[in-house]
C-alpha cells in the first residue's frame, strides 16, 4: 500500500538526513520504525506526509508511492485527504480549542452526522476524553493529550496512521494502555499503522514487521518476532546483554564493538 | 446631566465604529495569528471605494456600498496573495513588518488615485431619524453606525463560533502546520480571512466616512483601533465591540470634561486605559490566555 523507494532528504539544502530509505507497508499491517535519536525516523514520516516544507526540507531522490500513486510532490493537505495521517511528535494540539473541538477538527472533512458517529467511536476508545470534552485542551494532562491526538487522527478514518513516539513522557502503565488501544484500532478498523518508537520492546511486541534506522539508513528489517531474537537488537535496543556470565572487557566496550550489520 | 448623557451616547456610537475597525483586525489575528497594522488604511480604502461609486459616479448609496464591499474583498485577497502568502511559515513578526510597509503603500496609492481632496458622503446607508433621549440627540449617522456594527459583530461571532469553517480558521491560527497535517487547506483559509477582513474594514471605513470627512489621512484611525484590540483581547469579537465602546466613551467624556483643563487629553485617554487594563489583565478583557503547563 505504501512504498517508500530509496528516498534521500535534505534540509536547508545542506543537511543530508536521509540517505536512501526504503520501506513498505502492507494494508492493515502494523509496522515499527525504530532507531536512536537523530536516526531520521521523524524525517521519514514527514517525507511521507508532506510536512518537510515547514522545516525547509526536500526529497531530493527517490519516491513515495501510496496505492500505486506517487505522492512525494503533493501538498500535505492533499496527502492527508488521501487517508495518510501523521500524529506529530509531542502530542501537538490546538491548545486553545476544547477537547471536542480538537476532535471535530480531526473529522473536518466529513459532515455533521458522520462527525457525531465518529465522536462516539472515539469516546468509546478513550472514555477519559468524554469526561474532558468541554475543557481547553491545553490544560489536559500529558496522557490525556496523547489520547486526544490519537483520537483526533481516528476521526479522519485514516487508511494509514503514522504515530510518532506516542509513548513519549507517559507513565509505563499508560503506555501499555495506549498501545493496547492502538492494536485494537489496527485489528478492528484494519487501519495500517506505522509506529515510530524509542520503546523498542513495546513496539516490537505489538507490530508485525520492523525497520531499524541508523544515520539516515535502514540497517535491518524483518518480522518483529525475528528482530526480537536478533543479537544486535537485543544488545543495543533491548538492553539484554548476557546476564550473570563472566564478560571479557573487550565485549563490554559497546562503543568499540561493531554491530554485525556494518560492513 | 444632559451633557453627560450626550457625551456618553455619542461615545457609544463612535466606539461602535472603532469596534468595526477592530473587527477587521481581530478577523486576521483570529484566523492566522498575524498582527495587521495596515487595517486603518484598509478602512480608508473601503471608504474611498464607497466615495468613488456614490459621489464620483453618483450611484445610489446602497449600490455603492455593495460594490465597495466587493472591491474591498478583492483588495483583501490581492494583498494576501501578493504580500502575505509568500511569507507562510515565516515568523509572524516578519509579517508584521510587512504590514507596516503596506500601511505606507496603501496610503501612497490612495493619494495617487484620489488626490488630496476631502470627500463627504451625500446620503446615509439607510434612513433613520435622529433619536432624542431626554435632551440628548443622537444623529442619524451614529445610529446607522451602531446598528451596522452590532449586526456585523453578531454575524462574525456566530460564524467563528459555530460553523465548521470558523473552527478551521481558529485552529489554523493556533497551529498552521498542525492544521495542514490534518488536511485543512491553510492557504485558502488565509485568503478567506483577508477577504473577510477587507470587507469588514470597508464597512467600518464607510460608516466612519458618514460621520466625518474622508481624505487620505483617514488611515490614522488605525492607531486609535490598536488600544481597542489590546484592551478587548486580540482574538475576541466581543472584546472589539466592548473595547471600542469603552474607548469611545472614555474619549468623549474626557474630551468633554477635561479638555478645558488639559487640551488634547482625549487623545491619550485610550492609551492610558490600555495600560491600566494590561496591568490587570495582560491578554485584554476577553483575550485568550497563553496556555502554559507547569
Amino acid at each position: 500500500m505504501l512504498v517508500v523507494n530509496n528516498i534521500e532528504v535534505v534540509y536547508s539544502e545542506v543537511i543530508w538526513v536521509l540517505r536512501g530509505v526504503t520501506l513498505e507497508i502492507a494494508e492493515g499491517s502494523m509496522v515499527a520504525l525504530l532507531g536512536a535519536n537523530g536516526a531520521g525516523k521523524t524525517t521519514t514520516l514527514k517525507a511521507i506526509s508532506g510536512l518537510l516544507w515547514a522545516e525547509l526540507g526536500k526529497i531530493t531522490a527517490g519516491s513515495v508511492e501510496y496505492g500505486g500513486r506517487k505522492i512525494d510532490r503533493l501538498k500535505a493537505e492533499d496527502i492527508a485527504r488521501l487517508g495518510v495521517i501523521q500524529v506529530l511528535e509531542g502530542h501537538r494540539l490546538f491548545e486553545h480549542l476544547t477537547t471536542e473541538e480538537n476532535l471535530r477538527m480531526g473529522g473536518h472533512l466529513f459532515d455533521g452526522q458522520a462527525i457525531k458517529q465518529k465522536l462516539d467511536m472515539v469516546y468509546g476508545y478513550f472514555p477519559r476524553l468524554r469526561e474532558r470534552r468541554g475543557e481547553i485542551s491545553g490544560y489536559l494532562s500529558g496522557g490525556e493529550q496523547q489520547m486526544l491526538v490519537i483520537g483526533r487522527a481516528l476521526m479522519s478514518s485514516p487508511e494509514l496512521m503514522m504515530l510518532d513516539e506516542p509513548s513519549l513522557g507517559l507513565a509505563p502503565l499508560l503506555v501499555l494502555e495506549i498501545f493496547d488501544i492502538v492494536s485494537d484500532i489496527n485489528f478492528e478498523k484494519q487501519t495500517a499503522i506505522l509506529l515510530v518508537e524509542q520503546n523498542a520492546k513495546a513496539a516490537l511486541a505489538i507490530t508485525d514487521y520492523g525497520y531499524i534506522m541508523e544515520n539516515g539508513r535502514v540497517v535491518l528489517e524483518g518480522p518483529s518476532e525475528k528482530l526480537v531474537e536478533n543479537e544486535d537488537i537485543k544488545e543495543f535496543y533491548l538492553g539484554l546483554s548476557q546476564l550473570g556470565e563472566r564478560k571479557s572487557y573487550r565485549e563490554i566496550k559497546h562503543y568499540k564493538r561493531r554491530k554485525r550489520w556494518l560492513g | 446631566m444632559d451633557y453627560f448623557l450626550q457625551l456618553f451616547l455619542s461615545g457609544i456610537c463612535i466606539g461602535a465604529v472603532y469596534g468595526l475597525g477592530a473587527i477587521g483586525f481581530v478577523i486576521i489575528y483570529k484566523s492566522s495569528g498575524i498582527f495587521n497594522l495596515a487595517h486603518g488604511e484598509m478602512m480608508m480604502v473601503g471608504a474611498f471605494f464607497g466615495v468613488t461609486f456614490a459621489n464620483l459616479l453618483g450611484w445610489p448609496m446602497w449600490l455603492a456600498f455593495i460594490l465597495a464591499l466587493v472591491l474591498a474583498a478583492v483588495t483583501g485577497f490581492v494583498i494576501q496573495f501578493l504580500v502575505i502568502r509568500p511569507l507562510t511559515g515565516q515568523s509572524h513578526f516578519a509579517v508584521l513588518m510587512v504590514t507596516v510597509g503596506l500601511m505606507f503603500i496603501i496610503k501612497g496609492g490612495t493619494l495617487l488615485v484620489w488626490g488630496h481632496e476631502t470627500y463627504d458622503f451625500r446620503e446615509l446607508l439607510f434612513q433613520v431619524e435622529s433619536l432624542e433621549i431626554g435632551e440628548a440627540i443622537i444623529a442619524s449617522e451614529y445610529i446607522v453606525g451602531f446598528i451596522v456594527s452590532i449586526v456585523l459583530f453578531v454575524l462574525l461571532w456566530a460564524y467563528f463560533s459555530y460553523t465548521k469553517n470558523g473552527l478551521s480558521m481558529r485552529a489554523t491560527a493556533d497551529d498552521e502546520e498542525l492544521a495542514e497535517s490534518m488536511g485543512v487547506r491553510v492557504r485558502r483559509i488565509f485568503g478567506m480571512s483577508w477577504i473577510l477582513a477587507g470587507v469588514s474594514s470597508a464597512v467600518g471605513g464607510i460608516i466612519m466616512g458618514m460621520m466625518t470627512t474622508i481624505d487620505y489621512n483617514m488611515g490614522e484611525v488605525g492607531l486609535k483601533v490598536l488600544p481597542v484590540v489590546v484592551f478587548g483581547g486580540l482574538e475576541s469579537f466581543l472584546g472589539a465591540i466592548v473595547g471600542g465602546i469603552v474607548v469611545g466613551v472614555t474619549g468623549t467624556l474626557s474630551g468633554g470634561y477635561l479638555d478645558e483643563y488639559l487640551t488634547g487629553f482625549k487623545e491619550i485617554t485610550p492609551y492610558i486605559l490600555m495600560l491600566l487594563v494590561l496591568l490587570i489583565k495582560p491578554f485584554g478583557l476577553f483575550g485568550e490566555k497563553k496556555i502554559e503547563r507547569i
